[in-house]
């Protein structure tokens, strides 16, 4: 399963690095008081974070069908 | 304010609609029209993930400490994430397994073993109760709060009969019997159960969303204005950052794990996202569904949170409440009953849910096995006991919700929604170690996996549960502030003086420290009986195997047909065991089945049937009972034949390949040989015209008295040997040169024919030496050919000379030949020699290899003329080859294709 274990690959590796973004040290740079476009900087960082996530899951998840029907073409 | 005669019904017609729901989504899969069969119902019945505690409690818990409430959805994020890796495989695992349960899971995966399913079931309602009791709770106080009775506190005093959650409670256990566990079904698949969970779902995000829309747009001009006036607040001073304490970082990241495993372990996680699951694939689109619904159900938390703060600054209204309190306040009628109903649905999700997956548990490992053991002597064989198991299934739901209800009236009541739960996270995380690493790691055995439960769950009772029934009034406060007979080190909230991080880190910390090490550790001191090690592998392995190689490695035995029949109509009625006989024999293509044995392949299946009904273990103590034999000898040789499967795979790998280098080595010993025979050939070849050369020169030299016609004679011979001599040389040289690849082709338009005739007249003086009779019939009107002159006329004459020197001695014949074929020319040349024989034929071709042997000793070759001929052909895309048999003389046939007009 060539397809299924790159996809594999790509997930667990997007886990790893949302598992670091979501957590001490790098919550510590945004956990103060203060305000982006009139958001806390804390909470605007997590739901960016979040959705970024869910978008490159989309991405990793939707790419392999995109993969697979070039690769039945020829 | 609403009246109770209003809300009673409104409520009970809700339940009703579900009712319905889950009526059409049963008849429809019955038509085989499935309605849940789809990505996006699967992600929606994921979401029973968000419950009351989600609806109510975030925005309570987001007042009380801020951001962290987010970490209950951002764990499940990034599990979804791993989900592919992890998720997938138990679900594979699950569904080739008839796996029902997480009691089911663990038990089946170390060796069906009744124990540790038992354990695991008491863990996990143990560790669900609670949870089970905040969702009543929450269904309770919104309603009290509907009728406008005022704050919990006054609930005590309502008698049970007169509690509405009570009723909800048992309407929500008669709701799990119906659409849970009507009857037993192999699959313990629901597809009405799964379509009103996912409308709950729908409902519950719509109804948070509608509440927040209202809260943070019609109240308020949207979130910064919000967060503008929060600013300011002292009792939002926390709201928008962590504390700044080391440990809360500490705190942050344990609440992400318990998270984690609480998406995929949580009894109601497991029965939505591997046993109800359909289709695997569907996991493609929840993986980032799921998240996604997360995400959407916590944007309003803050602004909620923060609305309500500032509409009831002085009031003591509990946060908790404020997502009702918001629009109720306001007089929104509609909105407030739709919240409401939005609560229910959290909070009955999750009720009907868990209670179905823990009945299952305690019917299968806590109340089965205990009943085979004690009575199944004393059962006669014809007694049904599908309604027996019926009846266990329903009796548990019932004693499931009751226990919920006791738990939430007597202790539930002094928690805020969010801790009961957590607690219950910290339960269920025990059992990750058994099922994670057992889908890796082959070695972990049941022993290290009932150690490793053990120590976790002993661990938790020790530093959550005791200590929560504490605030319950159970034990005395002591017993949290002082520590057990007053030794400090053993407070439970503060073990071995452990400090900075609060009550669900440090108990994580401590039960994951002891869970895994237990379980490592006794795993790698003990040994996996037969039965763990195939597990063991059917479990790693999944990926591995193909569908049908995904039988148990272990020869289950045979039985007799009506004894099998009879032992699954037992359990599951008598027409579906029937019915499912029938299909196995239709779909089924291994070996024969008569009417009185079963073969092992359908006593597999009727296990897994029966797994599917009453759980891994006691199915197979119940085949067992009926087998005919256990032969010890096969399933040995099975086991050993698997373990060393992989390794004869490599050595037949292996063997290929050293056969290959074998053959290789083999043919440049060869070609080696042949090389030193060539070269002994040549220079003998080389030496009988230099010898001869030499003495003629010597005796011309050492008499110069010889007579002129001696001399001369002996100057010719020298002549003709020297010529022979470059003849030779020029021909090892030629032939180097096209072994090289370095052949160079003149080509032209040639006419074949008149090549043959002036080959024929360049040979003629060698021919008529040898008194040889020449027959020719060459068609003159052959087409033309695309070749080189000079190499096919050295084929050619090589031909000639070939059949001159092996043609008979006496009367020899040639006959040359050219004829016209459909696409070339084939010109072929007789001798009536001696012949060659079959072996000879091919190799004649070769380098370096003459017809030994020729008696006449005629051969004046160098062994490489034919080989010469043959690539000189091969150039030309033509074919050459000999036809021969011994004493019959051969004949020598090439072809050569022709230029199309």
């Amino acid at each position: 399963m060539p397809q299924n274990s790159d996809k594999n690959k790509r997930l667990v590796s997007l886990f790893l690095l949302g598992a670091v973004f979501f957590n001490y040290p790098l919550l510590f740079i945004f956990n103060h008081k203060s305000y982006v476009l009139g958001f806390p900087i804390l909470y605007l960082y997590i739901f960016s974070l979040w959705l970024l996530m869910i978008v490159m899951m989309i991405v990793i998840t939707t790419r392999r069908n995109s993969q697979a029907t070039k690769r039945s073409e020829p | 304010m609403f009246a109770a005669n209003i809300l009673i019904p409104f409520s009970l017609a809700y339940i009703g609609l579900l009712f319905a729901i889950a009526y059409y989504g049963d008849r429809m899969a019955k038509l085989g029209r499935s309605i849940t069969s789809n990505p996006y119902i699967y992600a929606l019945s994921m979401a029973v993930y968000c419950t009351a505690w989600t609806f109510y409690g975030s925005v309570g818990r987001a007042v009380a400490s801020g951001p962290s409430f987010l970490t209950i959805y951002i764990g499940p994020t990034l599990m979804v994430a791993l989900g592919w890796f992890v998720l997938r495989k138990i679900i594979r695992i699950s569904k080739t397994q008839h796996i029902t349960s997480i009691a089911d899971f663990i038990a089946s995966r170390y060796g069906k073993s009744p124990t540790l399913g038992g354990v695991v079931s008491i863990m996990a309602v143990i560790g669900i109760i609670p949870y089970i009791s905040i969702q009543l709770k929450a269904i309770s106080t919104s309603y009290l709060l509907m009728i406008g009775y005022g704050e919990p506190e006054t609930l005590l005093k309502t008698a049970i009969l007169n509690d509405k959650a009570f009723f909800i409670a048992v309407i929500l256990a008669v709701f799990s019997i119906l659409f849970g566990s009507r009857h037993l079904d192999v699959t313990e698949r629901h597809e009405g159960l799964v379509a009103a969970i996912a409308f709950e779902s729908i409902v519950k995000l719509a109804a948070f969303l509608a509440v927040g829309i209202f809260v943070t747009y019609e109240l308020h001009a949207g979130i910064r204005d919000l967060v503008e006036h929060a600013k300011g607040v002292p009792q939002l001073e926390n709201l928008f950052t962590l504390p700044s304490d080391p440990g809360a970082y500490t705190n942050w990241a344990f609440q992400i794990f318990v998270s984690m495993m609480a998406i995929l372990f949580l009894p109601r996680q497991f029965q939505m996202a591997v046993v109800e699951n359909i289709n695997e694939k569907h996991l493609n689109k929840a993986i980032w569904l799921f998240p996604l619904y997360l995400m959407a159900i916590n944007i309003f938390v803050l602004p909620i949170a923060i609305a309500g703060v500032l509409h009831f600054p002085d009031l003591p209204v509990n946060p908790d409440t404020f997502v009702l309190k918001l629009p109720m306040a306001e007089n929104k009628t509609l909105l407030t009953l739709f919240v409401f109903i939005g609560g229910m649905s959290a909070s009955t999700g999750m009720v009907i849910v868990a209670t179905i997956a823990l009945s299952t548990m305690i019917s299968n490992y806590l109340v089965m096995p205990f009943l085979l053991r004690l009575r199944f002597l004393q059962l006669s064989r014809r007694f049904d006991l599908s309604s027996i198991l019926l009846t266990i299934r329903w009796a548990s739901i019932f004693l499931v919700v009751l226990c919920g209800y006791i738990y939430f009236r007597f202790i539930g009541e002094f928690y805020p929604l969010v801790s009961i739960g957590l607690i219950s996270f910290v339960a269920v995380a025990q059992f990750a170690p058994s099922i994670i690493g057992g889908i890796f790691w082959k070695g972990a055995t049941r022993s290290g996996a009932l150690s490793g439960l053990v120590a976790g769950f002993c661990v938790w009772i020790y530093t959550l549960f005791l200590p929560h029934l504490t605030h319950g009034g159970v034990l005395p406060d002591s017993f949290i502030t002082h520590g057990p007979f007053n030794i400090a080190l053993l407070k439970p909230y503060e073990l071995f003086g452990l400090t900075g991080i609060d009550q669900i880190a440090h108990s994580t910390f401590w039960t994951m420290l002891a869970n895994i090490s237990a379980y490592v550790g006794v795993s790698l001191f003990t040994r996996p009986t037969r039965m763990e090690h195939n597990q063991a592998v059917l479990f790693v392995d999944i990926f591995k195997r193909s569908e049908a190689n995904n039988e148990s490695l272990l020869w289950p035995g045979t039985a007799s047909l009506p004894d099998l029949q009879s032992l699954l109509g037992r359990f599951m009625g008598k027409r579906r065991a029937e019915n499912a006989l029938k299909r196995y024999r239709q779909t089924s293509t291994t070996g024969q089945h008569d009417d009185l044995m079963a073969d092992p392949g359908l006593v597999s299946h009727a296990e897994k049937l029966l797994t599917g009904a009453i759980g891994s273990a006691s199915a197979r103590i119940m085949v067992r009972t009926i087998l005919k034999e256990e032969p010890p000898g096969i399933d040995e040789v099975m086991n050993i034949l698997d373990e060393t499967r992989q390794v004869i795979a490599h050595s037949h790998e292996l063997e290929k390949a050293t056969a290959e280098l074998k053959e290789a080595n083999e043919r440049l010993k060869e070609l080696d040989r042949l090389k030193d025979d060539f070269i002994s050939t040549v220079t003998h070849e080389l030496k009988t015209p230099l010898t001869s050369v030499r003495s003629l020169t010597e005796i011309l030299h050492d008499h110069p008295e010889i007579d002129d016609t001696r001399r001369k004679e002996y100057l010719q011979i020298i002549v003709k040997e020297s010529e022979r001599l470059t003849r030779l040389i020029t021909q090892v040289l030629n032939f180097q040169k096209i072994d090289a690849g370095g052949m160079e082709l003149y080509m032209s338009r040639l006419n074949l024919a008149h090549i043959i005739r002036d080959a024929i007249a360049a040979s003629q003086q060698l021919i008529q030496e040898n008194n040889i009779t020449l027959v020719t019939d060459i068609e003159n009107i052959a087409p033309e050919i695309e070749g080189d002159r000079d190499r096919l006329m050295q084929v050619i004459m090589n031909l000639i000379s070939n059949a001159v020197n092996f043609s008979s001695p006496e009367n020899g014949r040639i006959s040359i030949a050219l004829q016209v074929q459909s696409h070339d020319l084939q010109v072929s040349v007789m001798d009536n020699g001696i012949g060659i024989d079959k072996v000879g034929h091919l190799e004649i071709f070769e380098k370096f290899k003459q017809i030994k042997n020729i008696g006449q000793g005629r051969s004046q070759g160098t062994g490489l003329g034919l080989a010469i001929a043959k690539k000189i052909v091969e150039h030309h895309e033509g074919r050459i080859w000999v036809e021969s048999e011994p004493g019959q003389g051969s004949t020598f046939k090439f072809t050569i294709p022709y230029v199309s007009a």
